[in-house]
């Protein structure tokens, strides 16, 4: 084991210790820490007796601290819970539209699975009801494909690598299946689930939220139609159209969290003394 | 064992006896890892302070008001290629907590609370 992968597991401990604190007082305790691991990784006066006392060091600072960290968290807790004054929130219009399309796609979604559920592939065909669930279903793949890009890039700063390259897959899966290329159908729910467990990382979106969406989107991407792409048939459809309707719901849970817009990124120095 | 508000624990003390020396050192603010190695050379240790324990008793200190921090200004780290620092420096009331802890050392009573923050 190497001085990195020691950092790496202080790293992740103080992610870990962190998690649910208000944003500005996660964000200092994290930066102190890096800057001290920064600070002892570049010293060049200590004798440090090589890499191998380096990442002892490192480590024994990280073993030995655990229970004053623990101790730390403990005392937050009032922090963490006390009535704290409405958030000055700022819905740009970057943030609202990514809502709007969240929750567009959830209901269009959730809009064209209960009739294909009950009726199959013939209700696309009988009238009027067909007119509607066509255009609902490109319209609803549309705006998730949006959505999806969206969040993306809102976080592409800061949000974890895997984590957006899989959502970048998702958006594209979604504008795959606006042109009716079935593959859309496994590749949004994946991209879209590994997206918004990123998104938790961020504390973006509640972990209610993010389980339950990547939930719902394993679950429709293992559905039958994983299996036979094309055109499923009866139960297989029922399966499909059950879990497109679960996944069209987390979104539109979603898309209704984010329609304030709090969860986009601030300048770091705006609230900071 | 629960302790007494305002009192310092050892940590503490050796906190403000490294901000006080590195003052003395032309130093008046510094970053949490510049302590630690103070820290560790007046206590005579092998290691370095352990993180959790090192930034708990920071924190506290500054809530007592027996250090203050500030952070630095984003673009200078930016600049230097390392993440952002936290400053901190002795305050009027550290100064009196140490030097009562120094008089309470010499007249061989133990530590003494930090009721002058």
């Amino acid at each position: 084991m190497d001085a990195a992968r020691s950092v790496g597991w202080v790293r992740r401990w103080v992610g870990l210790y962190t998690r649910g604190l208000p944003a500005g007082l996660r964000r200092d305790r994290i930066d102190e820490i890096e800057d001290d691991l920064w600070s002892q990784l570049h010293d060049k006066s200590e004798p440090g007796g090589g890499r191998d006392g380096l990442r002892g060091e490192i480590l024994a600072r990280l073993v030995f601290g655990i229970p004053a960290d623990l101790a730390w968290r403990l005392e937050q807790r009032g922090v963490s819970r006390a009535p704290r004054p409405a958030p000055e929130r700022s819905p740009t219009m970057f943030a609202r539209f990514i809502a709007a399309m969240a929750i567009v796609g959830g209901v269009a979604w959730a809009i064209w699975s209960v009739p294909t559920a009950i009726g199959g592939w013939a209700a696309w065909g009988m009238q009027p009801i067909g007119y509607f669930i066509y255009p609902t279903a490109l319209l609803g793949s549309f705006a998730l494909g949006i959505a999806t890009f969206g969040l993306v890039f809102a976080n592409i700063d800061r949000i974890n690598t895997v984590a957006g390259a899989m959502g970048a897959v998702g958006g594209g899966g979604g504008l795959l299946l606006t042109l009716s290329v079935p593959a859309g159908i496994v590749l949004l729910p994946i991209g879209s689930a590994a997206l918004m467990l990123g998104l938790l990382r961020l504390d973006c979106l509640s972990g209610r939220h993010a389980w339950l969406h990547a939930a719902a989107g394993t679950a429709l991407a293992l559905s039958p139609l994983a299996v036979n792409i094309s055109y499923p048939q009866g139960t297989e459809l029922t399966l499909l159209c059950l879990g497109a309707l679960a996944y069209g719901l987390t979104w539109l849970a979603i898309g209704w969290s984010l329609r304030s817009g709090e969860w986009m990124p601030q300048e770091p120095a705006a609230s900071r003394p | 064992m629960r302790r007494k508000a305002g009192a310092l624990i050892p940590i503490e003390v050796s906190i403000l006896e490294a901000a006080g020396e590195l003052r003395r050192a032309g130093l008046a603010e510094v970053h949490g890892y510049e302590l630690a190695k103070v820290v560790r050379d007046l206590r005579h240790a092998r290691r370095l302070t352990a993180y959790g324990t090192l930034y708990k008793a920071l924190a506290r200190l500054e809530r007592e008001g027996l250090l203050a921090s500030r952070w630095e200004d984003p673009h200078a780290a930016a600049d230097e290629g390392r993440p952002r620092r936290r400053f901190y420096r002795l305050t009027l009331e550290g100064e009196a907590a140490l030097a009562e802890v120094r008089e309470a050392e010499r007249d061989g009573r133990t530590r003494p609370a930090a009721t002058s923050a």
